[in-house]
């Protein structure tokens, strides 16, 4: 009982804080971050531009959805699979990332 | 009793070798025109004479399993092999959701044959084998290339009773691994709430593996073992907060040690 709130707590901290620092590469890093561990168990020292998802991070195509999903509801935008096709990497995720913010 | 002794590295070849890479020679082109006949004719006819697509689908799947029982006894009768079954009757209770390792090329067939309106997930680049593509598409089979397509197509089987079979593997396990699975069969188990009910298969000597041509026939004919083992429970998605892919990872750790616990216990 008392591991669930704390589990609770934590995930309410991390989702204020990622509604609106998402300024620069290293914020949306360290968001990514947050949301790979809530998600997928992901060891956030392990989340670094190179780590290649697939492979490194274990997140598979099916992950791969819901991550989009996430990332819907965190950047406000609409996003499209498609063009998530292309994504290989953590980088690639920020980047992916920083264009939907421009836009 | 005795323990078995590893197999030396060029056992000597039993039986009637050379008859029995005609044999199965035989069996593939037996299979391929069949296909290829089913395809061309036999489906065409059907959809003519039977408008009712669910109707067709399970005539079709009827067709297929009725094939690939006639199949199997017929290599079977040519002395290419033999198998045995362990605890067949799960399969065919309705909605079942069988997953099994996936040693050789016919895996499939052996499970399909066992299986009464089954629907398989398979590999998206047999959908363009003109071989194989309009039997599988009557038989409504899935593809496997949009993750969440194949989810919801399956979950619509399930809840409509048909058992759906998966090789989350992906590919033919090389020979002497433990099997590997993806985490696509755990996710169609938390999804839709369906326990899973696995299989495992043993085929000795090893055959028709990824790096083998049909014409390496093993040095005497090989044996397949189908286990049914007991289902493994389904998490309960419902309750808790954690999120869904959270859910699928503990599903998965606990498919692999249904399975883990199956191979090691099927070891000699």
């Amino acid at each position: 009982m008392h591991a669930d709130n704390i589990h609770t707590s934590n995930r309410t901290h991390l989702t204020g804080m990622t509604s609106n620092n998402l300024n620069s590469q290293e914020e949306i890093l360290a968001t990514l971050r947050g949301i790979l561990e809530e998600m997928f168990e992901t060891d956030p020292d392990a989340v670094v531009p190179a780590a290649l998802l697939y492979d490194d991070l274990d997140i598979d195509s099916i992950d791969a959805v819901d991550l989009i999903i996430r990332l819907k509801d965190l950047t406000g935008r609409k996003v499209s699979p498609e063009e998530f096709k292309a994504v290989r990497t953590v980088g690639d995720v920020i980047t992916a990332i920083e264009k939907l913010l421009r836009n | 009793m005795s323990s078995e002794q590893p197999a030396p590295p060029h056992p000597k070849r039993q039986g009637n070798y050379y008859w029995r890479v005609f044999a199965s020679g035989l069996g593939f082109a037996t299979f391929g025109i069949a296909g290829l006949f089913a395809g061309l004719l036999g489906i065409p006819i059907l959809r003519l004479c039977i408008r009712d697509q669910a109707r067709q689908q399970a005539m079709v799947r009827h067709g297929v399993q009725r094939f690939f029982r006639l199949f199997i006894r017929m290599i079977k009768g040519l002395g290419v092999l033999t198998w045995s079954v362990d605890n067949p009757a799960p399969l065919t209770r309705q909605g079942t959701l069988i997953v099994a390792n996936h040693p050789s090329l016919l895996d499939v067939v052996f499970l399909v044959s066992l299986i009464p309106n089954a629907c398989c997930i398979v590999k998206q680049s047999l959908f363009r084998n003109p071989f194989m593509r309009g039997a599988l598409t009557a038989a409504g089979y899935i593809g496997n290339d949009d993750p969440m397509q194949m989810l919801d197509a399956a979950a619509r089987n399930l809840a409509q009773g048909s058992p759906v079979v998966m090789f989350p593997e992906g590919t033919r396990t090389e020979p002497d691994q433990r099997p590997q699975f993806g985490r696509g069969a755990a996710n169609l188990s938390v999804r839709a709430q369906c326990p899973i009910t696995p299989v495992f298969i043993r085929c000795e000597p090893t055959t028709l593996t990824r790096n083998e041509s049909w014409y390496q026939v093993p040095y005497k004919p090989m044996h397949y073992t189908i286990i049914v083992g007991p289902a493994c429970p389904v998490i309960d998605a419902a309750q808790g907060t954690a999120p869904v892919s959270i859910l699928v990872r503990r599903q998965q750790a606990r498919v692999m040690e249904f399975f883990t616990r199956m191979v090691d216990s099927g070891r000699p």
